[in-house]
This record gives C-alpha cells, sequence and structure tokens, in this order.
C-alpha cells in the first residue's frame, strides 16, 4: 500500500522532538526543568483547584496557589499543586470531581462551584470526603444551609460584606439615590447571590434595583445584557459589575455609546484590562477581591491538613469549631481612581482596606500580579 | 492506428477484460458489440482513460502510449460519449462544451460570447437547433447528447468513442445521429461503436468486433456477416425467434381508464395528458408507444398513483373506482409498476438479491411485524427460480447482477404482491439480447396466468412482437389504438406524429 | 446489514480494548490496573464501588447510548438530527418546570414531592417530545425542508424557548425569576444517579431499536428509506410515515436522556445544558458504522461507537491528568476522522489510489509533520509519561528524555500574561537549530517520498 508508514514518518519525528524536549510537571516559578533523574513522581500526591469558570480572576488565584507551592515546600512533601479551569457548566465539575475520585493520587480540592444548591456537585464533595480527600470551597461557597458538610472550609471572600462595600460606593457617588442594575455571570452562584443582595443592604433605601442580569459567563451577552439595560431603562443611574469580567463588558459599551457622563460604574474585581479602564477614567470604584489569597491559603489548609498540621490549619482558621470559624476571609479592598473620587476610607467598614489607584499598582506590583 | 495488444483488466473478484486484442483502423466505424459484462465499457473506459491500471499496451498511431487520466487522452485524440451522459445539468451548452477548456479573453477572464459562437457553429454542423445558451437541464435527450458530440468535436478529436448513443432518442433524432455519423467519417474521424441493435450496426458499421466474458470471440467485416452469425457469437448459443401469437386469449377487463387528464402547469401545452381512454384485459399485453414526452410515463404514474399531481378521469379496476393518492393504495388494490432507470427508482443499492425482492411483500413473510427469516428466504427463492435469474446466491449484493437479472428481480419483486396488473416502463433499456428474449418469454408466461400488463417501450420492433394491442401517444393525446395484425411501424410512427388531428379510428 | 456482528463491529472492539491497555499502561498512576485488582480481590465494599472508573464510563455510555441510538435510526432513514442536544435541555427544563408548577413549595424548598409528581412530570414531557418530532417530521415531509435545516432551527430554537419558559414559570411560580431549577428532589435523581436504571433504560432501549431494524418490516423499510427514498416510495411504502417514525424517536430517546441528565446534574439549566451533546452522538453513531447517506449502519455498532467515544474520552482525562478537556476536542475529534478514515482507506487504496499525489498532497504531508509536530509538542511539554514497573514494587521508574543527550534545555517561566498557557523559553540555540534541521529534513523526506510514489505510477506521457 502507499499510505501508511509515509504518512507515519512525520509524525514519529515530531514525537521524538516533543518528547525528546518534554519537560515535567512541577510548577516552579524560575527553575531550570531539565533532566530530573527518578524524580519524586513515584508517590507524588496532588492539590487541585477547580475553578467555575474560565476568566483572568483565576490567574491570580494561580499565582498565589504557585507562590504556595514554592514557600511552603510542598515539593518536599511529596505534594503538586495545580489549577483546573472548568467550562462553566455544573456538569463539568461533577465529571470533574467523579474522575478525581477514581484517582488515587488526589488528596486535596477546592473547588468554586458554578451552582451553590447543586446537590450533584455537593454529593460528589461527600463522596470525596468519605474517601478521605479534603476537601474545600474557594471564591464560592455551596448552599450553607445544605451542605455545609460537604466541604471542611470556605476561603474566599465575604460576598455579603463585598457587596454592601460595593453598595456603598454606588451610595457614596450619588447621595441623592438613583437607579441600578447589576450584571453577573451565573445568577444561582452563592458569591452572585450573595454580592447582589449585598449591594441593595449597601446602597440602601434610595436605590431601585431595576434588574439583575446574567450572562453564562459569555462576553458577547455580558455586552449585550449592558446594551439592553441601557435602552430598556432611561432612569437608569448605575451600573454594578458583580463578577470581574463585567467590568470590562460595562466599559466597552459605556465607550462604545459614549454615555459615560450618564452613568456611575461601580464594579467587582480587577482584571488588567479593568485597572487601565479605570486608570483612563471609566469606572469609578472597584471592590477587589483578593484571589491571590484564595490560591494561597487554598493550597496552605490543604496541605495542612494532609500533613495533619493542627498548627497551621489553626492559623487559618482560628475560630474552628464556633458559628462561622469554617470561613476564612480573605479580605476586599474599595480602590477609587488617584483623583476627583469623592469616596472616603471613612464611609467603608474597618476591615475593608481603601486605596487609591496607584497604590492599588504598587501593591499588585509587589505580589507580582497584573490583576486581581 | 489504434492497437490494443493483450489487455487485461482485472478487479477484485472479476476478470473483466482477459488478453484482448484489437486492431482498428484509421477512418473507420468499428462496431463493438457484446453482451451487457461481455467488457465494451472497460475496454472503452481503458482507451479512453478513465481506467489506468491495466496489463497490456496501447499503441496509438505506431506509438505505445499510458494515459495517466482522462485529459491524456483527450491530447491523444481520444473522446468518448458516455451512454449516460456526462454534462453539467445547471450550465448552458455552451459551458458545457468548453468545460476545463473555457475561451479567456485579453484580462484573462471568460470570453463567453466567443464560446457562444464556436458552440453555434458546432452545434449547427450537428444539425442541432438549440440556443447554445440554454441550460442542458432543460434540453431533450436528443440535444444533450449532440452537446456531448460538439464537446467532442471541439476538442478535434481522431477518434471518437460512441455507448450506445441511440439508446434515448426518437426515431428522427436517430436519423440525425446517423447523418452526423456520417458527416463525421467525411472528416476521416476513427469511429468505436457499441451498440446493442444489430440493425444499427450493420446499417454503420464495416467491421464488428464480438466480446464475450471478457475476450474476443472475431472480428468481422460487415459485408461478411450478418446478424444472426453475430448474434449468436454474442451469446453463445441460438436464440430462437420467439413466437408470440395467440398462444394466450384476452379475458375480462381487469382495467379501464375513462377521460384520464392530467394537467401541466406552467407549460404552453397545459396538458400532460389529455382525455385518455383503454380498457386493458386479462393475459393481455398492451403497448403504449409514443416519441419522448408524449406522456408514456406519466400515464403509468397516473395508474400507479405515484404521479406528483392528481390527475383528473376515472380509474376502474375491476370494476371498482379507483382514486390513488399514494403508490401503497395502488400496491393493495394490485397494480404494480416496474420503473425505467431502476438504478435511480428501483433499485436498493445497498442491499442484497433476496431484500431487493422482497421488499414490497415483505408482510406476507412477517408475523406480527417481524420477519421471518425462512418466510422471506422461501419467498425470495421462488421468485429467483421461478424467473431464472442468475446470481450468486440471494444473499448477494444486488449490484453485483446483471441489467437484465436486476430488471427480472425488479419484475419478481412486483410478482410478489399478486397484482391483477403489471405496469412496465421501458423494461427491456440496457439489457442484453439474450436477457431480453428471457424477459419477453416472461411476460408472455405471466400473461398466460392472467396478469394484465400494460408496455411502454421504444423500441418498435419490441412493441411489434410483443403486445396485443398497441396505444400510441402524441403529446398527451391518444392518437391510435391497433390491434397486432393491422400494427405496423409505419402505422405506430404517424399516430405519434400527428398534430392535432382526429384519433385515427380503430376497430 | 441484518447479520449480527459485521467485521468492522470487531474491529470497534478491538479498538476499545487498545484504548483501554494503551490507558492503563501510560496512566502512571495505572488506575485502571489497580481497579480491576481491586475488583477480583475483593474488600467489605460492594463491587461497584471498587471500580469508580469503570462505573463512570458506563454511566455515561448509557447517557450517550440513548440518545445516540435515535441519532443512529435517523441517520439509517437518510435523514439527520441536529437538535438531539437542545431536545435534551428543552425536555430536560420542561420536566423541571412541570415538577415546579405541580409541587411549588415542594420544589423550592427541596422537600420530596412524590412519585406521582415525578411520573406525570416525565410523561407530560416524553408527550412533548413525541409532539417535537411530529413538528421535525412535518417540517422535513410536508414543507419539504431539508433534515439539516429543520433540526438546525430547533437546535438554535428550542434551547432559547426552554429559558424563556423556565425564567417566565420560576417568576410566577417562586416569585422569583431564575434561569434554573434545581432539583433536589432525591426519588427524582435516583431515577439518574443508581447506575442501574439508566444501564437497564439503556439495554432495554437499545434492545427494542436493534429488533426494529433488524427483524421487523419496519425495520426493514427504514433501510430502504435511507438507501434509496424514492425507489422506496415507488415500491408502495408510506416514507412520510416512516420518517415521522424516526424524528419522533429521536425526540423521545433525547427527551428521556434530558430527563436523566437532569437526575443527574441536579438541576435543569437550560443555557447549558446539553450543548454540543448532538455531534457526540452523530459522531458515535459513524464511528459504528452509520453511513451519513443513509441506509447503512447498525445499532450494535452505534452501541461500541458510544463505548468507544466513553472510553478514549475517560483514557484522556486519566493520562492527562489537569486540563484533560483542553485536549479533549482534539483528540475525540482525530479519532472520528481516523475511525471513518480507515474505512475509506481499505477500500481506497484496493483501487490503486494514491494518497499523495501533487501539490495537494506535498502540502497535506507538510500538514501531518506540523500537526504532529505541534501534538508531539503540546503533549511533550504537558504530559508526563513515566513508565513504571507495576509488578515490582518500589522499582524506580525510567524516563525518556532525549533533551539531555541532545543538550537542550527548557526553562519555564510563568507569566501573568495569559491565564490558560505557560510560556517556555528555549534556553538553548541548539533547540532552534535541531528545529530547523528536522523541519528541512521532513520536507526532504516528503519531497523524496512523492517522487518515488510518481515514479512508482508510471508516468510516461505519450511524444
Amino acid at each position: 500500500m502507499h499510505v501508511p508508514w509515509k504518512a507515519l514518518i512525520p509524525v514519529v519525528i515530531a514525537c521524538a522532538l516533543a518528547a525528546g524536549c518534554g519537560s515535567n510537571e512541577k510548577a516552579t516559578a524560575v527553575r531550570p526543568v531539565s533532566t530530573s533523574s527518578g524524580s519524586a513522581d513515584a508517590g507524588e500526591k496532588r492539590i487541585i483547584i477547580i475553578t467555575n469558570g474560565d476568566s483572568p480572576f483565576w490567574t491570580a488565584a494561580r499565582v498565589g496557589l504557585q507562590e504556595a507551592e514554592k514557600e511552603l515546600n510542598l515539593a518536599k512533601s511529596g505534594l503538586r499543586a495545580s489549577l483546573e479551569i472548568n467550562n462553566s457548566k455544573p456538569q463539568g465539575q461533577i465529571d470533574l470531581l467523579r474522575q478525581y475520585a477514581t484517582q488515587s493520587d488526589i488528596v486535596g480540592i477546592g473547588i468554586s462551584p458554578v451552582v451553590a444548591d447543586n446537590v450533584a456537585v455537593a454529593e460528589e464533595m461527600r463522596n470525596l470526603r468519605k474517601k478521605g480527600v479534603h476537601v474545600i470551597t474557594v471564591d464560592s461557597d455551596v448552599d450553607r444551609a445544605r451542605f455545609r458538610d460537604a466541604r471542611y472550609a470556605f476561603i474566599g471572600t465575604d460576598n455579603l460584606a463585598g457587596g454592601r462595600e460595593l453598595g456603598k460606593c454606588a451610595l457614596g457617588l450619588r447621595p441623592e439615590g438613583g437607579q441600578y442594575v447589576t450584571f453577573v455571570g451565573h445568577t444561582g452562584a452563592q458569591n452572585a447571590l450573595d454580592r447582589v443582595e449585598g449591594v441593595r443592604q449597601g446602597a440602601g433605601p434610595k436605590f431601585k434595583a431595576l434588574d439583575n442580569m446574567g450572562d453564562e459567563t459569555d462576553p458577547t451577552r455580558a455586552r449585550d445584557n449592558v446594551r439592553n439595560a441601557i435602552l430598556n431603562h432611561p432612569g437608569l443611574t448605575t451600573l454594578v459589575g458583580i463578577w470581574s469580567y463585567n467590568a470590562p463588558a460595562i466599559v466597552d459599551v459605556v465607550k462604545e455609546k459614549q454615555v459615560r457622563k450618564n452613568y456611575n460604574v461601580v464594579v467587582f474585581d480587577a482584571e488588567p484590562l479593568a485597572i487601565q479602564q479605570m486608570g483612563e477614567g471609566y469606572i469609578d470604584a472597584m471592590v477587589v477581591q483578593n484571589p491571590y489569597q484564595m490560591g494561597y491559603q487554598g493550597v496552605r489548609l490543604l496541605k495542612a491538613l494532609y500533613e495533619k498540621d493542627q498548627a497551621t490549619v489553626r492559623a487559618v482558621l482560628p475560630n474552628e469549631g464556633q458559628g462561622e470559624g469554617d470561613i476564612y476571609d480573605t479580605g476586599i479592598k474599595v480602590v477609587v481612581p488617584d483623583g476627583g473620587s469623592p469616596l472616603r476610607g471613612e464611609m467603608f467598614d474597618k476591615k475593608t482596606q481603601f486605596l487609591k489607584l496607584s497604590d492599588f499598582r504598587e501593591w499588585l506590583k509587589k505580589y507580582n500580579l497584573t490583576g486581581s | 492506428m489504434i492497437s490494443i495488444e493483450h489487455i487485461t483488466k482485472r478487479f477484485p473478484g472479476v476478470t473483466a477484460l482477459c488478453d484482448v486484442d484489437m486492431e482498428i483502423a484509421e477512418g473507420e466505424l468499428h462496431a463493438v458489440v457484446g453482451e451487457n459484462g461481455a467488457g465494451k465499457s472497460t475496454l472503452m473506459k481503458i482507451l479512453s482513460g478513465v481506467i489506468t491500471d491495466f496489463d497490456g499496451r496501447l499503441v496509438l498511431r505506431g506509438q505505445p502510449v499510458r494515459f495517466q487520466d482522462t485529459r491524456d487522452a483527450e491530447e491523444a485524440g481520444i473522446s468518448i460519449i458516455h451512454q449516460e451522459l456526462n454534462l453539467v445539468e445547471q450550465l448552458s451548452a455552451a459551458a458545457n462544451i468548453f468545460l476545463g477548456r473555457e475561451k479567456r479573453n485579453a484580462l484573462g477572464l471568460l470570453d463567453d460570447r466567443a464560446m457562444e459562437r464556436s458552440a453555434r457553429g458546432l452545434l449547427a454542423q450537428l444539425e442541432c437547433q438549440i440556443d447554445p445558451q440554454q441550460v442542458v437541464r432543460e434540453l431533450r435527450v436528443g440535444d444533450q447528447q449532440l452537446v456531448e458530440i460538439a464537446k467532442a468535436l471541439s476538442l478535434e478529436s481522431g477518434i471518437l468513442i460512441m455507448d450506445e448513443p441511440t439508446s434515448a432518442l426518437t426515431e428522427s433524432e436517430v436519423a440525425r445521429l446517423y447523418r452526423v455519423i456520417a458527416r463525421l467519417r467525411e472528416r476521416g474521424v476513427t469511429i468505436l461503436y457499441i451498440s446493442h441493435k444489430m440493425d444499427e450496426v450493420f446499417r454503420l458499421a464495416d467491421r464488428i468486433t464480438v466480446l464475450r466474458d471478457g475476450k474476443k470471440v472475431k472480428t468481422l467485416a460487415r459485408s461478411q456477416t450478418n446478424s444472426r452469425e453475430v448474434t449468436h457469437l454474442m451469446v453463445g448459443r441460438e436464440i430462437e425467434a420467439v413466437n408470440f401469437s395467440d398462444d394466450r386469449r384476452a379475458g375480462a377487463v381487469v382495467l379501464e381508464v375513462r377521460n384520464l387528464s392530467l394537467a401541466w402547469t406552467g407549460h404552453a401545452r397545459g396538458w400532460r395528458l389529455r382525455n385518455i381512454n383503454f380498457q386493458l384485459h386479462r393475459g393481455e399485453i398492451l403497448g403504449i408507444a409514443g416519441l419522448m414526452g408524449a406522456g408514456r410515463t406519466e400515464l403509468l404514474e397516473c395508474l400507479f398513483g405515484s404521479s406528483p399531481e392528481t390527475p383528473t378521469g376515472r380509474i376502474l379496476l375491476e370494476g371498482r373506482e379507483m382514486k390513488f393518492t399514494h403508490a401503497a393504495e395502488a400496491k393493495r388494490a394490485g397494480i404494480g409498476l416496474v420503473t425505467e432507470d431502476r438504478k435511480r427508482l428501483g433499485l436498493f443499492a445497498q442491499m442484497t438479491v433476496e431484500e431487493n425482492v422482497t421488499i414490497c411483500a415483505l408482510r406476507d413473510a412477517a408475523r406480527g411485524g417481524i420477519v421471518r427469516r425462512r418466510q422471506e428466504r422461501l419467498l425470495a427463492d421462488s421468485m429467483v427460480n421461478k424467473l431464472a435469474v442468475k446470481t450468486a446466491g440471494v444473499d448477494a449484493p444486488v449490484i453485483s447482477l446483471s441489467g437484465g437479472n436486476q430488471q427480472k428481480a425488479i419484475i419478481g419483486r412486483w410478482l410478489l404482491t399478486k397484482p391483477k396488473v403489471l405496469l412496465l416502463d421501458d423494461p427491456t433499456r440496457g439489457v442484453d439480447v439474450g436477457a431480453k428474449a428471457e424477459l419477453y418469454r416472461l411476460m408472455h408466461q405471466l400473461c398466460r396466468e392472467g396478469l394484465g400488463i400494460i408496455l411502454t417501450s421504444s423500441e418498435l420492433p419490441e412493441l411489434l412482437t410483443l403486445c396485443d394491442r398497441i396505444l400510441v401517444l402524441c403529446e398527451g393525446r391518444l392518437t391510435a389504438e391497433l390491434a397486432r395484425h393491422e400494427a405496423t411501424e409505419q402505422r405506430i410512427m404517424e399516430a405519434a406524429t400527428m398534430r392535432n388531428e382526429e384519433k385515427s379510428s380503430a376497430p | 446489514m441484518s447479520r449480527p456482528f459485521r467485521r468492522s463491529e470487531w474491529g470497534l472492539l478491538l479498538a476499545i480494548l487498545v484504548v483501554f491497555i494503551l490507558t492503563a499502561l501510560l496512566d502512571d498512576r495505572h488506575i485502571y490496573w489497580h481497579e480491576l485488582k481491586g475488583l477480583f480481590s475483593g474488600g467489605p465494599n460492594p463491587w461497584y464501588e471498587r471500580i469508580p472508573s469503570g462505573v463512570n464510563i458506563i454511566r455515561q455510555t448509557a447517557y450517550l447510548g440513548i440518545f445516540a441510538i435515535g441519532a443512529a435510526i435517523v441517520i439509517i432513514a437518510g435523514g439527520i438530527d441536529l437538535s438531539s442536544g437542545s431536545v435534551i435541555a428543552f425536555s430536560g427544563s420542561i420536566c423541571a418546570t412541570f415538577m415546579v408548577l405541580l409541587a411549588p413549595e415542594a420544589m423550592k424548598s427541596a422537600t420530596p414531592v412524590g412519585i406521582p409528581v415525578i411520573v406525570l412530570a416525565i410523561a407530560c414531557t416524553l408527550v412533548i417530545a413525541f409532539l417535537i418530532g411530529t413538528f421535525h417530521a412535518w417540517l422535513i415531509t410536508v414543507v419539504g425542508l431539508p433534515p439539516f435545516i429543520a433540526t438546525l432551527a430547533t437546535l438554535v430554537g428550542l434551547r432559547s424557548l426552554a429559558r424563556a419558559i423556565v425564567e417566565t414559570v420560576t417568576a410566577a411560580a417562586w416569585g422569583g425569576r431564575s434561569a434554573q431549577i434545581s432539583m433536589f428532589d432525591a426519588q427524582f435523581r435516583y431515577l439518574a444517579t443508581s447506575i442501574w436504571i439508566p444501564v437497564l433504560l439503556f439495554i432495554i432501549l437499545a434492545a427494542a431499536a436493534w429488533l426494529l431494524l433488524s427483524r421487523t418490516v419496519v425495520g426493514r423499510h427504514l433501510y430502504a428509506l435511507g438507501g434509496n427514498e424514492q425507489a422506496t416510495r415507488l415500491s408502495g411504502i408510506h416514507t412520510d410515515r416512516l420518517k415521522w417514525l424516526a424524528y419522533c424517536i429521536s425526540a423521545l430517546l433525547s427527551a428521556i436522556a434530558g430527563i436523566l441528565y437532569v437526575g443527574e446534574q441536579s438541576g435543569a439549566y437550560p443555557q447549558t445544558l446539553g450543548q454540543g451533546y448532538e455531534l457526540n452522538a452523530i459522531a458515535a453513531a459513524v464511528v459504528g458504522g452509520c453511513s451519513l447517506q443513509g441506509g447503512i449502519g447498525t445499532i450494535p455498532g452505534t452501541v461500541l461507537g458510544v463505548l468507544f467515544l466513553r472510553t478514549v474520552i475517560d483514557g484522556i482525562a486519566k493520562i492527562i491528568k489537569t486540563g484533560a478537556d483542553v485536549y479533549e476536542g482534539m483528540i475525540v475529534g482525530s479519532v472520528v476522522v481516523v475511525a471513518v478514515a480507515l474505512t475509506q482507506f481499505r477500500e481506497a487504496s484496493k483501487r490503486g489510489k494514491q494518497f499523495f499525489a501533487g501539490p495537494m498532497g506535498t502540502l497535506t504531508m507538510l500538514n501531518l509533520a506540523l500537526l504532529g509536530v505541534a501534538v508531539g509538542a503540546l503533549a511533550g511539554l504537558n504530559v508526563t509519561i513515566t513508565v513504571e514497573n507495576p509488578f515490582v514494587e518500589g522499582a524506580p521508574p525510567t524516563r525518556m528524555n532525549v533533551a539531555t543527550w541532545i543538550g537542550v534545555k527548557l526553562l519555564r517561566i510563568d507569566s501573568m500574561q495569559t491565564y490558560l498557557t505557560q510560556r517556555f523559553k528555549v534556553d538553548s540555540l541548539g533547540c532552534y537549530v535541531l528545529g530547523a534541521c528536522v523541519g528541512a529534513a521532513v520536507l526532504g523526506i516528503v519531497f523524496i517520498l512523492q517522487r518515488i510514489e510518481k515514479r512508482r505510477a508510471h508516468v510516461v506521457t505519450k511524444d
């Protein structure tokens, strides 16, 4: 036959080349990864953080994860940490959890559930815990009323508080009150529910919530939602972004329609693009989470649980056993433009860090981040 | 001029050609005859570059040649007019003629005007009156064929291969083709002519080569032989002249058609069929003659309920009025139709012989909807045996059968439905002489058993041999009804070309 | 066609085994091996807890298989159904919606809704699926739309209709609009989460479909319809009714799958449920031997096709530990192409066809070479392949590392610029040179091979 052997040759060459240049998957920062003679793969255990979807928000978390790997010397304990990007569907997380349940080398999982009250995901988490795998939630928790026992702890932002700060931003910018629309990815995610409720509380009775628009993490839909909101609500005064990529979506549409003067833009999270846009004057206030810490503390906690390191566990969760003791608050910042903002630090909660944009940028550089 | 030396071509499972030697002299009209499966098409495909992988040698004008593809053959001066025309239906005649060799103007764009002019000239040489810009799909088959010949002419081929050129032509178009061939020969074109029809072969050919089962049997000069000898060489046995005289008697009326009309929306004529009246008796073969477009196939479709538009008028089967909206109803009532173009409309190419034969009557072999294998096998075997279908077994794929046997299988399919009336639309098209005789015998036998048959055909001799009565259609009207003793080719042709005259009276 | 196991199905069975073994070997955790050991060695857990991978594969095969059968039936009948995924989303959402309508408080507060509600909701959903199938058949047979267009319309339309219905009903019943309905009811979920119900359902439906296609008159008529529609009509068979049957079966099976998926995911998410699933079903049918022209294909083949696809996907997840879904699409796509092409290959090479002739052939070889390099590089950079000796405890693993021999080293720099890729910097000039040499070598080999092929074809033109 003319065919098969000829087609194989280029493929064989390619594979030889590729296999030769193959590295191993040890997530290290800047370290030559050349030959490792029989590294510790043989008994290597893994810690995995599963995201809800794909967004720049998780890049910061990944940096935290990798810093934790380095600083806490996971390699010495025979551990590896990695980030698994989910496809924004609950089914995706169910499949991942099931797949991990079959793999005996996984010892810790952190997950940001797409939907808070999804029974199937909670069951898989419980299943994993029964097998001895340590499970925590990051960034977004499960429905605490029903599924608190499905995870050991929650590391992330107190989203209710964060929402409240965001609402206070809206109020601070427009004390006479107004109308707002919230834009979010999955309306059913716990962090989304908490933040929207928080905004309502923080903005107070003078503000009216017109709509809560979900886009299922589709950036195009996110923009369409903003356009429709502007079109449908002539009395709209404030545009509120709830998830990280909603910020650039709002700004893009505002730029496109050239209506910056008509609206206050307050957003959650600081994607690199959003930071730039605040610098250009398109965003009035950002409530910033700390995904870096989510990644970092997530790995730290899971490692501690695996090694039965009670001291570290108690350091992360000092109030363990009491009320909200299974929650680690990674803290929030409020960032405003360098000049001309009517917002003051006193308007906000004591725990919230109040920063101007340039100071925030300094902070980012310190941690080697481009966004948060 | 062309020398074919020791050509052998094997396909998986069958040897199509075995050590064939042939010589074709320059400027002659060399006829190649043989039954289906004798290897004629394979040989022509080798000559025209369609098949490139074979053993043996081709010598053209003294030089051995090896074609890589049809383009090479075209450049060597060989063109082939296939039996199934190779035209792009959506393009115009001119576009088809110059397909692949389009004329360009100075800017490199298509030069439609030049192509149209050339095409007009070529078509005029072929006595073809069509407009070169007309879309091929709208042309009659005869004109389409001339477009293909024009294409070959434009290539200035020295050698033309014609594969069954007259199978789809009307008598006048055939006459026109003969004239065209004569003109080509005057120009010195060498013609290889493949045909089943002895009268054509003996009218046109200089020499005749007979192929049988992939081997060359003999090459004869036309003047030194006759059709009987050639037929004998083709089949290897004598074909008895079949005598279909009044061995059978017509019985009661089984089908009656009154005032059948079928509208033709959007056409000048307005009607595909107009006021058709006739009767069919049991045990009778009724033939339907007419030119292309006269409405023969449409008439059969109306009787079978598969016509896209509903006809007006009355159809009575055994005295009961029938209104068919779907072929299924006709089948249930006892009418079967063996369509023309069995490849497109009749065969299930992916299925076996058994499955093809039993498809219409499967419920008879089934209990509670589930097919009983043994019953099905019995049914299939019964038909295969009764009709003497030559096959490697009922499990053989149906496409492995020759044309004649495929036709028999389809007839068998309808016989299993126990029909009262069997409609046959040009059943012997593409069927070789031996198989044709068998089909004639079969039809005769079926009539003896009480079936009523309506048969259309373009071959007048066939109609004259087989039919008890012949109806002639002309442009949708019934223009003549001739009984066997009064039917002649002349009278049929006259009736088929009658214009706006009253129907000739029939006894 | 009506024969039990054709040669290509044995081939598929073999392919499944090959994938299984490949996964078992390449997976440096040897999970399959351990699971098999666990299965036979016994233990306190019930047997299905000892083979979680096996259970996963079987469960996913059952879900996919149920509506892949529908896809196969439609394809065999000469049509195509692109709407399976959307029908899954729609029917799952409708079922949940019915439950909300019938028992709004229970659904909201996560208390059991009761079996009658479940049965009624499922029954209504199936009726609606039947109507969807009828709608397809009407569009195709009466209006005359090509099946591609008709089912494409429902692909797009049903999902948004589902969303609108869910949002409206949740607003009306619960007072707050929600784009999804969470399914807490344990009894409903049991339909899907108990492994045996979906598997049993799948087996029964597959057996019924097999019986229909291969043993009944209707089945024979369906094959005929797919093989030659005109001839079927002219054989006195009601082709319109057959198409109606085929599309209704497909819609009903997709609805059953939709109900199961909602139970499995414990929520009806009309926007995302089943997105892209129809292509998996069609791929499974095609790999299993169905021809998109119609008239060819079997149910056993389709079942094997589903099993094959799921085994491949599970294998990918096992071998590529993290980020497996990044590669899943590529690998499944190429596997499907190879599976179908192999059958074509065998036929075409019998006829002596050349595959790399002419300029397109050269470019194709280049194409394949580049693809190979890209895939190889990606795999090499992201996947660890360790060869362990599973038979001896504590034996050190051996790793293939040609890099040291050539003196090529790689640095890895994590960058914040992109969050999906990690950039690598090559710190040795040697690698560039090597790459160039290899590229030149590949091109050279391609060129030489092409000349050889040409010469073998005896191109001797006249003159």
